[in-house]
């Protein structure tokens, strides 16, 4: 994911990135969907949440003027807070995904996200406690997970 | 103030740190008359105890019994509970202090939140979540508990970054990003430090993996696992990969009984119990076959009843105890843990586990030993808050107490019966100034107008923030409600809770001449009393009023189905209205209380608890049977912190006998005991002339004490060098030239205790042998001192003592049961044969003397026992009302209990336990604004056949059957509970507010 903040009076500036960016988007070759039947709704999920498009644009207000408590935050911190979040919200959804073709266990939507298992624990456990997952039934010691939305 | 007059004593208490022991004490100091500050570190009041799943020996969900002491606490008028606060300074002297206060800011406050947690769900920072020990995430802006109090949000300003959108998400306007840190400067008359404990933090034990392997737990973690509000629901999981564990192990003393790798020598005094616990919860919550192992050193099960917990445990559960400590933990497989011990025949093995619970003991935070050092307090070696045997809960500064794991390790009970001293200690110093700085709360008059004619019915319908607007129709609810018999006003309030609201409702009631109020909203549990007390300030008797619960009971539960919410709402609201219309006004009296208290038995307890109620300013009566006061006691020397016990005693007796308002009756016999709470009345039978006393009194202590076992074992009594250890105490006192030329002395443990005739362990004998072997090799360091013991129950802080015991060259030898020691008699030559658990073969010594460590049981107490109405567990111990919080009170009011009566327990404990209840006791006589409830059970005696079914049912045992041949039901002693009316078969008895017509009132406009 690439943002710039363009103002509608720098035309130059913005026809420069919109160039780099093709040329970006032409070296990486043919694109094919079907190849990432996971990663790419998984994609879009957490790009569209709430949580990390207020993150995007709150990132400027917190590092080039004041937050609520009139502080700055380092642009590098936010920069690697931002990372943090996006990797784990893209996790999340993966997750999300995975398991809204059906009830898994942790072991199951390791294998099908690529995810390691103790990773799939803990964001597993994120999406549990805001009501997005709940445990469905036991594959003998094993719970299996669904959606509840 | 008017106080100048008590020299210039201050009638407030500053309590530092809300745990359970914080909490406890601030209700006893608020209910005998001062206004506390409670003074919390963190956001909410609770303390460990709220991060608990349930609680040893009886297994109750910790979180049901410590909420409604949250919202008592949070509740009183008298507690000004101040969190996010710290102590800066403190200056001044005993009864008149001046402390510095210093509260961060919540960001949110706690006034206007009404806890909906939209800023939660908005926020979009994540952080570790404490309250789960790190095993899960929270938001920036978090509550720490569902249950908190206060129940609001704040922000971790540590984790937020400041992007502004809780409050644009807050509709009640809550959210104060301006707020600073507070100073505040408050008078108290005395400091009570209820600091709690951190837990050891295992990650500096490199062999236990603790930070790199996710199934390698800390017990709190396990709690958080097992607890229905933790990570995982409360279903037995294991973090790596959420598999439900098919074998666990703890390891216990992780950070405590370890001068090696953490410097903490003492015993945590909790882990053995809790680790049982938590063994046996795991094998309820698990789904198939659990196998669990405990490894251990020494299992400390000394508490009430807790040995046969631990039997229960091993018996009846299955759990596994294998004695060794483990040296650490390798991972195997993909997330299988190997242990590797040496079990009992000395045999190396290796098993694998699926998780491993590391039993964390107990640690002083920095926090609190900086604190210590602004107060100028001192601590012991391992800093502990210092304290002396014969003053528990006295810091070494004057009007400075405390009470808690700050002073030691300890358990819930026990922090619980400490609290009750740390209150009693208060209130010793600051007896005269009671109710001085305390508010009472001013209530207009009745109207008693508005009672007249039909039922006006108001009903006022919650939204709770989106709680039930966002599921409920709400506008749809209330304009239901308008339609139904006998309401005459309605209205929805986005939270019908806020201050804002009740002010305005209480305006409306009197506009409209309401006489009956239904609020359809949350529970009655937590918000019924706020409500009421908005019918009181609008002129209303305050049982005029129902709840509809449509948030708990309707929106939560059916959060997706928005329509048959809301229809469920009108049938709540309905039924609610309909049950309204026939509530009655119910005038609660006024209850009286005879100041004076009768203590019964006069031992190191029972002149603990007359002298501390004499200063606290209520006369007391002690009564003792025997001709000499003292009891057990005088068969003590000193204690093995070195308390001079005879001296002590000596001076106790002298502070009873010369005050004032203590009245002492020795060979006195207790034959009568009637009345009710505040008012009783016992008839004694008093010295050799057997002449009758009636004395009159509002509260009762049963302090009778207990008796060393007199053993049948081991050749005592046939044999004059066979004795117990009492016994041995005299000896080592009256004929020291005997006993220091003895070459070998064995102590026999457990005489009479841990067997099948009598399953308990008597707690005290393992640090009574201590002590005296270091007594003989004080007198005599060439004599040669073998303990046989079968585990080394030096709990506590004690443990310093064995480990002196040991390095003093005093043995330890361990046996079983099923191979218990020999003691033979050759011509008068004494000699021990034992089975020596390291070589594993019988060792047999000649000894110059067999100490017997004899049981400690519980005093005679049937007769007083049936008099007053109090029950006693098998082993003759009297039963508490609750083995956890209520540890001195009895089940009726007005009675309370302590010392060894209890159990057994050492002389600081009883001293303790003396003062707790002599605390509890002068709680209840203080509040003399103390009313009888108006929810009481009725008895319609024209028709009742004194059947006997109410008297047999009632839990409390208050109906009689009077001189008129029918059921009686004092309506003092009557608990509300409803169990008689329901059990009633010629339905004669009513319970007033919950009558068959009310209750078929709202179950008929439902049907």
């Amino acid at each position: 994911m690439q943002l710039r903040w363009v103002s509608a009076a720098e035309g130059q500036i913005f026809a420069d990135f919109i160039t780099e960016l093709t040329g970006v988007i032409r070296d990486l070759g043919p694109f094919d969907p079907d190849a990432y039947p996971v990663a790419l709704p998984a994609l879009e999920r957490a790009l569209t949440a709430p949580k990390l498009r207020w993150l995007t644009g709150t990132g400027r207000h917190v590092t080039e003027r004041d937050n609520v408590y009139h502080e700055r935050i380092d642009p590098s911190r936010y920069a690697e807070f931002f990372k943090a979040c996006a990797e784990e919200e893209y996790q999340r959804a993966l997750i999300y995904e995975v398991l809204a073709k059906g009830p898994k266990t942790v072991r199951e939507m390791s294998a099908e996200t690529g995810l390691p298992i103790y990773c799939v624990s803990l964001r597993l456990n994120d999406l549990e406690r805001t009501g997005l997952a709940d445990l469905k039934s036991y594959d003998g010691h094993s719970p299996r997970f669904m959606l509840t939305a | 103030m008017a106080n100048e007059s008590n020299n210039g004593r201050i009638g407030s208490v500053l309590v530092v740190g809300a745990g359970v022991a914080g909490m406890q004490a601030s209700l006893d100091l608020a209910n005998s008359g001062y206004r506390v500050y409670l003074a919390e570190s963190s956001p909410s009041i609770g303390g460990v105890m709220s991060q608990l799943d349930k609680t040893f020996p009886t297994n109750d969900c910790a979180m049901c019994i410590i909420s409604p002491k949250l919202v008592e606490v949070g509740r009183h008028l008298n507690i000004d509970v101040l969190t996010n606060t710290e102590v800066k300074s403190l200056e001044g002297d005993v009864g008149n202090f001046k402390a510095v206060l210093e509260s961060r800011p919540r960001y949110i406050d706690p006034v206007k939140c009404t806890a909906c947690g939209d800023c939660k769900k908005a926020c979009p920072v994540s952080a570790v979540n404490f309250f789960n020990r790190g095993l899960d995430r929270r938001e920036a802006s978090y509550i720490k508990y569902p249950q908190a109090v206060p129940l609001a949000y704040s922000i971790d300003k540590d984790a937020c970054i400041g992007c502004g959108l809780c409050e644009k998400v807050c509709l009640a306007r809550a959210v104060e990003y301006e707020q600073t840190r507070v100073e505040r400067e408050v008078e108290v008359g005395a400091v009570l430090l209820t600091l709690g404990n951190e837990v050891f933090d295992p990650s500096r034990f490199e062999t236990y993996k603790y930070t790199r392997l996710p199934n390698v737990v800390t017990s709190l973690e396990f709690e958080r696992i097992l607890s229905a509000s933790g990570p995982y629901k409360g279903h037995l999981m294991r973090p790596y990969d959420r598999d439900e564990p098919k074998k666990i192990a703890w390891l216990q003393c992780v950070g405590s009984r370890d001068m090696n790798r953490c410097d903490h020598s003492y015993c945590s005094a909790v882990c053995c119990m809790y680790a049982i616990k938590e063994a046996v919860i795991a094998k309820e919550h698990a789904h198939g076959d659990l196998d669990t192992a405990i490894f251990y050193m020494d299992m400390r099960t000394y508490g009430k009843e807790f040995e046969q917990y631990y039997n229960r445990a091993r018996n009846e559960h299955g759990v596994r105890f294998i004695r060794c400590r483990v040296h650490s933990i390798d991972p195997t497989g993909e997330a299988e843990l190997a242990i590797s011990y040496v079990d009992e025949n000395g045999e190396p093995r290796r098993e694998e586990f699926d998780m491993v619970v590391l039993s964390t003991g107990f640690e002083v935070s920095k926090g609190a030993t900086e604190l210590a050092d602004r107060l100028g307090i001192e601590l012991n070696t391992h800093h502990f808050a210092k304290t002396l045997p014969s003053s528990p809960v006295s810091t070494s500064r004057p009007g400075i107490y405390v009470c808690g794991t700050f002073q030691g390790p300890k358990d819930i009970p026990q922090s619980v019966m400490e609290a009750s001293a740390g209150a009693a200690a208060c209130s010793a110093v600051l007896g005269d100034v009671r109710w001085t700085r305390t508010e009472v709360k001013v209530t207009p008059p009745e109207r008693k107008e508005v009672m007249e004619g039909p039922p006006r019915v108001g009903v006022f319908v919650c939204n709770c923030g989106i709680n039930i607007g966002g599921i409920v129709n709400v506008p749809e609810v209330r304009e239901y409600a308008r339609s139904l018999p006998n309401v005459v006003h309605v209205e929805d309030n986005l939270y019908t809770c806020s201050q804002d609201t009740q002010v305005k409702m209480a305006k409306v009631i009197r506009e409209n001449d309401i006489n009956r109020v239904v609020v359809a909203a949350c529970t009655p549990l937590t918000h019924e009393p706020l409500f009421r007390e908005t019918l009181i300030d609008a002129g209303l008797n305050k049982y005029l009023f129902d709840m509809a619960n449509i948030r708990n009971q309707d929106s939560w539960v059916h959060m997706k189905e928005s329509r048959r919410a809301t229809e469920k709402a009108k049938d709540l609201v309905r039924m609610a209205v309909a049950r309204a219309g026939l509530l009655n006004p119910l005038v609660e009296k006024p209850l009286e209380i005879n100041q004076r208290a009768l203590v019964v038995g006069g031992g190191i307890a029972g002149l603990n608890a007359a002298l501390n109620l004499a200063q606290q300013g209520f006369e007391a009566v002690v009564i003792e049977k025997e001709k000499a006061l003292g009891g057990m006691a005088r068969r003590l020397y000193h204690t093995i912190d070195g308390l001079d016990v005879n001296r002590y005693l000596d001076e106790l007796i002298e502070r009873v006998r010369s005050h004032e308002k203590i009245q002492v009756l020795i060979e006195a016999l207790i034959v009568g005991f009637s009345g009710y709470k505040g008012n009783f009345t016992t008839e004694v039978l008093v010295g050799p002339g057997m002449y009758e006393r009636k004395i009159n009194h509002g509260a009762a202590i049963v302090a009778t004490g207990a008796f060393e076992y007199k053993p049948k074992e081991f050749l005592y009594g046939e044999h004059e060098g066979v004795m117990t250890q009492l016994e041995l105490g005299d000896r080592m006192h009256e004929e020291p030239g005997t006993t220091s030329n003895w070459k070998r002395v064995v102590m026999i443990q457990c005489v009479g205790s841990r067997n099948e005739e009598n399953p308990n362990c008597s707690r005290i004998c393992c640090q009574g042998a201590v002590k005296h072997a270091l007594q003989l090799k004080e007198m005599n360091p060439e004599t040669e001192v073998v303990i046989l013991y079968r585990d080394m129950r030096t709990y506590g802080l004690l443990e310093d003592y064995y480990r002196e015991a040991r390095k003093k060259g005093v043995l330890f030898s361990r046996f079983s049961l099923d191979k218990e020691p020999v003691v033979e008699n050759a011509d008068g030559e004494l000699s021990v044969t034992f089975i020596d658990h390291v070589l594993n073969r019988p060792i047999k010594m000649a000894v110059d003397a067999v100490v017997l460590s004899a049981a400690t049981l519980a005093s005679d107490t049937e007769e007083l026992a049936t008099l007053l109405k109090v029950p006693r567990n098998a082993y003759g111990f009297f039963i508490e009302a609750h083995a956890k919080l209520r540890p001195v009170d009895f089940s009726s009011e007005g009675v309370f209990l302590c010392g060894t009566a209890h159990s057994p327990k050492l002389i600081s404990e009883t001293i303790a336990q003396a003062l707790a209840a002599s605390a509890r006791a002068g709680a209840f006589l203080a509040d003399t604004h103390q009313t009888i409830s108006g929810v009481v059970a009725k008895v319609d005696t024209s028709r009742c056949a004194a059947c006997l079914v109410c008297v047999r049912s009632c839990p409390f045992g208050v109906p009689k059957i009077n001189e008129d041949n029918v059921s009686e039901i004092n309506e003092a002693l009557c608990q509300g509970c409803g169990v008689c009316a329901s059990e009633c078969p010629a339905k004669v008895i009513q319970l007033a507010h919950y009558e068959d017509g009310q209750i078929r009132a709202g179950i008929s406009a439902f049907s």
